[in-house]
């Protein structure tokens, strides 16, 4: 028992110390709200909550299979309107809407997968392609007659309801949505033991040694696709469920899309717990110097938020995880 | 029936040949040797044989099946695997994982693949480091990585390009060992190597080839012998120690 809190033992059962990461930060968030009375304090657990649950959808794109899916939001932004067009326009539960934007994102990943197939994209190529989709994927909706256009789609409240998602009080939401972070991160853990799992890291790490080995890539870069659009278009559904609103500039906008993204980065691509120590870090941070700043010296939050980002990402290559297994490191050496 | 048949095998860079009408034929258990002088080719033709390169013509039959064009994974699933003279291991996983992840052409379930790669390991010696990750091995296991990831694909030819390049002459020895134990097991092996003594040692048949075509074939005895292939190595000593 003893030696399984050994720091030899941690270090070489790292995806299970990291599953023990996830156990505390689950504790902690159980028991949080006991401790907090301000309900705008609990809006930004949720908020930061909703942003892992996407950061860590990304990662297994991009952490696991190495994909640079840099304009990951179209999923996002997908998943938001179509839970929020079928609730809005036909009264559909959220969570039958939740299960369709998974299929529409899933659909949209198949779609941008036989694309890159088809003209052979990699890399940087990849990357711009995603984010060229994004941005077209924001114009379509902005002109879509029944999406509402430039202003977006409001969602109504239609009195507390499980079934909607919706609720007088922000508690439940922060419970529910912290059980969908806790399966999604459990799922990624389970997943990296998995062949699916090993071979979109095989793939990651080396993509000729993964074919010599008979591991068809394309296929399985289109698994990990479709996953991951799924998964963060899930993560729209519950944003814009959560904040009532789908506004295309926003569910498809670059500031949005980049922020899940350096979130995940900064916790470290790859890694189980990274996406939520990194968006827990970054996203209370974010919101709380545009509280404090943002009506006095605008711009400022901005400036500092920046700054800790540059620092962060000069200093810690591999992101807080990495840092976190250094200093492991370092204490087996002493 | 041969096991593998490369026939009129060619590869043209641009109105280069880097591979032109090259024939040779393998038999089931046999070990076989690929030698030429830098640039001679045998890399390409690897690729050629593995799916990693395209013919400009020529046909490579497997088992009975024609697998020219292929894609590299569905080679290895036929049971033809090879390794890479510049080591691939997949550096974030560890030893243990880089194993399983090659065990999964043969095996879906996790735990099958986990006994595979532990038996593996043990095979080559480097169950010890089994929980290292890849980037901390030191050359040498490097080496032993590469031999136990394309064992671990369950093939019934393995191609080893040049796995003994950056050896001292102990781990030399420690790998001829190894390759001779896989050829006991029943595996059928196509060898580049660049140390001649290593060729002449496992061997028993070589094929030489130069400027990418076929120069010579015969034993080990006879390619020593072999006025063409002294010529072509004229300037770089054969050392048959």
């Amino acid at each position: 028992m003893k030696q399984q809190f050994s720091i030899d033992y941690l270090l070489s059962n790292w995806n299970k110390t990291q599953i023990r990461l996830l156990g505390i930060w689950f504790i902690i968030m159980l028991v949080l709200p006991l401790f907090i009375d301000s309900s705008y304090i609990l809006h930004i657990f949720i908020a930061t909550m909703i942003y892992i649950f996407v950061a860590q959808s990304w990662n297994i794109l991009a952490g696991l299979a190495g994909q640079l899916s840099i304009g990951h939001i179209m999923y996002f932004g997908v998943g938001g309107y179509i839970t929020t067009l079928l609730f809005v326009n036909f009264n559909i539960s959220t969570w039958i809407g939740l299960l369709a934007a998974a299929v529409g994102g899933g659909l949209l990943g198949l779609f941008v997968s036989a694309v890159v197939l088809r003209y052979g994209l990699k890399e940087d190529y990849y990357a711009l392609f995603t984010l060229a989709m994004s941005q077209m994927l924001l114009l379509i909706f902005m002109n879509l007659p029944f999406a509402g256009g430039a202003e977006g789609i409001y969602v109504p409240f239609r009195g507390s309801n499980f079934l909607n998602l919706q609720f007088e009080s922000k508690l439940p939401f922060y419970y529910i949505i912290l059980l969908f972070v806790l399966l999604l991160s459990y799922f990624v853990y389970r997943l990296m033991n998995t062949k699916m799992g090993l071979y979109f890291i095989a793939i990651r790490e080396n993509e000729m040694a993964a074919e010599a080995i008979g591991i068809d890539i394309v296929k399985y870069k289109r698994y990990a696709t479709i996953l991951s659009g799924a998964l963060t278009a899930v993560g729209g559904g519950l944003f814009t469920i959560y904040t009532a609103y789908a506004e295309p500039n926003l569910v498809f906008g670059f500031s949005q899309n980049f922020e899940f993204i350096i979130m995940a980065v900064v916790g470290g691509k790859g890694t189980i717990f990274g996406p939520i120590i990194g968006t827990m870090f970054l996203k209370p941070l974010n919101e709380f110097l545009r509280a404090a700043y943002g009506g006095t010296l605008p711009g400022l939050a901005y400036l500092i938020y920046g700054g800790v980002l540059a620092i962060i990402i000069l200093f810690l290559p591999s992101g807080f995880m990495g840092l976190f297994r250094r200093l492991l490191n370092k204490f087996k050496k002493n | 029936m041969s096991l593998l048949e490369i026939k009129d095998m060619t590869k043209n860079f641009g109105g280069l040949y880097a591979v032109k009408d090259v024939n040779i034929s393998i038999d089931k258990g046999e070990v076989v040797g690929l030698i030429g002088p830098n640039g001679a080719g045998k890399t390409t033709l690897f690729r050629l044989i593995s799916g990693f390169y395209k013919p400009t013509s020529g046909q490579v039959t497997f088992k009975g099946e024609n697998i020219t064009g292929l894609k590299p994974n569905e080679i290895c699933k036929r049971g033809l695997s090879r390794t890479f003279q510049i080591v691939q291991p997949f550096h974030g996983l560890t030893v243990e994982q880089n194993v399983q992840v090659a065990a999964f052409n043969r095996y879906n379930k996790t735990g099958q693949t986990i006994d595979k790669a532990k038996e593996i390991l043990e095979f080559v010696d480097l169950i010890d480091k089994k929980d290292f990750r890849a980037d901390t091995l030191t050359i040498a296991d490097r080496k032993k990585l590469e031999v136990a990831k394309a064992y671990a694909t369950e093939p019934e030819i393995i191609l080893f390009d040049e796995v003994m390049s950056g050896l001292n002459p102990k781990e030399t020895e420690e790998t001829i060992a190894l390759i001779q134990k896989i050829a006991d097991r029943g595996v059928t092996i196509f060898l580049i190597e660049h140390v001649m003594r290593v060729v002449m040692t496992l061997a028993e048949r070589i094929t030489v080839i130069h400027h990418g075509e076929k120069l010579a074939e015969g034993t080990p005895k006879e390619i020593q012998k072999d006025e063409k292939v002294i010529e072509a190595y004229l300037g770089e000593a054969i050392d048959i120690a």
